[in-house]
């Protein structure tokens, strides 16, 4: 996996930037380390991004998922414990969800019925910025700024000049700001429309692409939760979003028509 | 004379004064040293002084500047000159007071005239220019220059030797948009250029309608090349002096190809060009015009390698953007000292999308844009400012800066890039058509 660092000396940043991962990009920004320790979280981190892309991206036919997908016998396929993981995590945000989040794209988790596949595009992000929390909490590192594609987004402790990371949301359809959120160990995950690019949140209820010119921004102390609900948030009703805010006690959620 | 009170001069205060604020005065007049000659303090000093002025060629682009001469207070249309009976009539209508003539030499041994404006057929250009400055009239002729090199040149070497003002309407160089997208282009907002592409692309014969077959080649004057350089002259002229306007330079090689591709009518110029032009440096224009398809408008975009402006439509694209570059504020913040909100959040980033390319408008509020299909011009493009511009030059007699170079060059691009297709050779920059203007 390619990526580039810098050190800033003065200020003790480290900066870490992955051109190219789950189809976008991703940042690191940690503050107060040395540079070796940083350097040595940020190659494990990489590796371990690595192969979870590897494992995960369903477009590539040697990937675990892609093999799984393709597999004629779904419960005798080994998976292997990150992938198993997922899934065991995939189960419990399903029926969190009451069955908005499903990575079985429309199967209700039952792997066995007929052209049941997974998908694991709306957790996977999530999934690595915990993975990465986790590595920089072993590391004693107490404040971070990580943005994984802008929808991805993690600030943990402060800003060096600042009381917490302060991130806004542009209107991808132009004109003023949208929101602005104020980050202190809390994650923020955005999902929604653009004009580029529509129709990527699928309805597993009714298999339709999702098209309204709407945002949803979630923040919360769980990057895993935080995606998850933004996603089961465009495409719930009104009923749905009061349970799932229940759902989610610990998230924060607010819906953008824009 | 309250409805001239809201008409071009205004807005040419108000633009200058706007520009003037926006970047400082002296930052205004050296990237656009031709308006220095125009500034709203000047135009007061000239009071309630009114320019002489007379019209020669009243057709549908000398009718244009008949309703724009009526929204400027310093200006009063005196003489009228066509030999085509019907437009010299329509022309009339419009101004009652104005007299008429059918001979230009005649309109120019008036005395009591201090300037024409030229809206003639292109060959006549040189001819009446030359002529009216001899007389001691100010000119102000539309483009191109002229239809052939050696008159371009002459006409130069008379401007170089004249107290007269002369304009030639390059519009663009009196359109807020332009003059706000060139200075952000200057001031690297778009990084280094690295390129240009300008197009006009219409669907249209570009005739107009002959009561009588012997007037054909004189009404349709632009089909011929006796009287006209086809698409490069009439349309590639705003566009290439743009590019030598942002660029600074002059292209050394031009090549290109070019034909009549649809509209097979009798014409003799091209119905589709293409030419490249290449700097020294290595640096291309690349103008495409065709008349048979309209798809691609008009445009003419500066690519730089940090964005993209497009003038005509008075805005510009970044490669980056903000919603792709909030780490790297971020990163200034911290290196800086700064504590502010970064503009990152938002639904995936994807790489290399064409659409993720948003629009900035070069300038605030609204503005006109041209799509480029009306063959007579467009409202508030320029050609009112340039035209007040040049009435206000008739009464101060100072000359507008650059102007006549902008317009030699371009128009010499445009005859070198009818000659490189018409030959199906690659031309270098001729010596002899060389001006000391010119940086290459």
């Amino acid at each position: 996996m390619n990526s580039e660092t810098e050190y800033i000396a003065e200020g003790r940043i480290f900066h870490g930037f992955v051109p190219h991962a789950m189809g976008t990009k991703l940042d690191l920004l940690a503050v107060g380390t040395e540079a070796a320790a940083a350097e040595a979280l940020w190659t494990a981190f990489c590796a371990e991004l690595s192969a979870l892309e590897a494992a995960l991206n369903r477009f590539d036919p040697r990937s675990e998922v892609a093999r799984f997908n393709a597999s004629e016998s779904k419960a005798g396929f080994p998976l292997s414990p990150a992938v198993q993981r997922l899934l065991d995590l995939s189960r419990e945000f399903w029926f969190r969800t009451e069955g908005l989040f499903d990575v079985t794209r429309g199967h209700g988790m039952d792997l066995e019925e007929a052209g049941a596949t997974l998908d694991f595009g709306g957790i996977a992000k999530g999934y690595a910025l915990a993975l990465l929390r986790d590595r920089l909490a072993g590391t004693g590192i107490a404040s971070a700024f990580v943005n994984f594609g802008d929808s991805a987004i993690l600030g943990l402790g402060t800003h060096p000049y600042g009381d917490c990371w302060k991130v806004s949301l542009p209107n991808p359809y132009g004109g003023s700001q949208v929101a602005e959120f104020s980050l202190k160990d809390r994650a923020l995950s955005v999902s929604g429309n653009t004009p580029g690019y529509t129709g990527h949140i699928i309805d597993p209820r009714t298999g339709r692409a999702n098209v309204e010119r709407k945002l949803v921004a979630v923040t919360g102390p769980d990057p895993l939760e935080a995606e998850v609900l933004s996603t089961a948030l465009m495409l719930a009703d009104k009923g749905q979003r009061l349970r799932l805010r229940r759902a989610f006690p610990d998230c924060e959620s607010e819906i953008y028509t824009v | 004379m309250e409805e001239k009170k809201k008409g071009v001069d205004l807005g040419l205060r108000k633009f200058i004064k706007e520009l003037g604020y926006m970047t400082g005065g002296a930052a205004l007049l050296s990237t656009t040293p031709w308006l220095a000659s125009c500034t709203p303090e000047k135009l007061a000093e000239i009071g309630n002084a009114k320019a002489r002025v007379a019209l020669i060629g009243t057709g549908s682009r000398g009718q244009y500047h008949i309703h724009n001469l009526r929204n400027i207070p310093h200006a009063e249309l005196v003489a009228l000159c066509d030999v085509y009976p019907a437009n010299l009539e329509a022309a009339a209508a419009l101004c009652p007071e104005a007299k008429c003539y059918t001979d230009y030499r005649r309109l120019l041994e008036d005395k009591s005239i201090d300037g024409v404006i030229i809206a003639t057929p292109l060959h006549l250009h040189a001819r009446i220019t030359l002529d009216a400055l001899a007389a001691g009239k100010h000119v102000f002729c539309e483009k191109a220059m002229a239809r052939t090199l050696d008159d371009c040149k002459a006409v130069y070497e008379a401007y170089r030797n004249t107290d007269r003002a002369l304009y030639f309407c390059m519009q663009r160089m009196y359109d807020e948009k332009y003059v706000k997208a060139v200075q952000l282009i200057s001031s690297g907002l778009i990084g280094d250029v690295v390129g240009m592409r300008c197009h006009w692309f219409r669907n249209a014969d570009w005739r107009r309608e002959v009561p009588s077959p012997e007037l054909e080649r004189h009404i349709n004057w632009r089909l011929y090349k006796e009287y006209s350089g086809g698409l490069m002259t009439e349309l590639g002229s705003h566009q290439l002096e743009v590019c030598t306007w942002v660029a600074g330079k002059i292209p050394t090689r031009i090549a290109g190809f070019g034909d009549i591709v649809y509209w097979k009518d009798g014409r003799e110029v091209y119905d589709s060009v293409n030419v490249t032009y290449q700097f020294a440096d290595g640096r291309i224009i690349s103008y495409e015009s065709l008349i048979s398809n309209k798809y691609n408008g008009m445009e003419e975009q500066i690519l730089g390698h940090a964005g993209t402006v497009d003038l005509s439509k008075g805005v510009y694209y970044l490669e980056e953007d903000n919603l792709v570059s909030g780490m790297r504020q971020l990163l200034e913040q911290v290196k800086t000292g700064v504590f502010a909100a970064v503009p990152t959040a938002g639904p995936s980033w994807r790489p290399e999308l064409r659409a993720k390319y948003v629009p900035h408008p070069v300038l605030e509020g609204k503005f006109s844009i041209s799509d480029g299909e009306s063959s007579v011009g467009f409202v508030a493009d320029g050609s009112d400012v340039i035209l007040s511009a040049f009435c206000q030059s008739c009464i101060t007699g100072e000359k507008a800066k650059d102007v006549v170079e902008e317009a030699y060059c371009s128009t010499v691009l445009c005859l070198l890039g009818n000659q490189a297709m018409e030959e199906g050779r690659t031309l270098t920059f001729p010596e002899e058509y060389k001006i000391p203007y010119m940086k290459f």
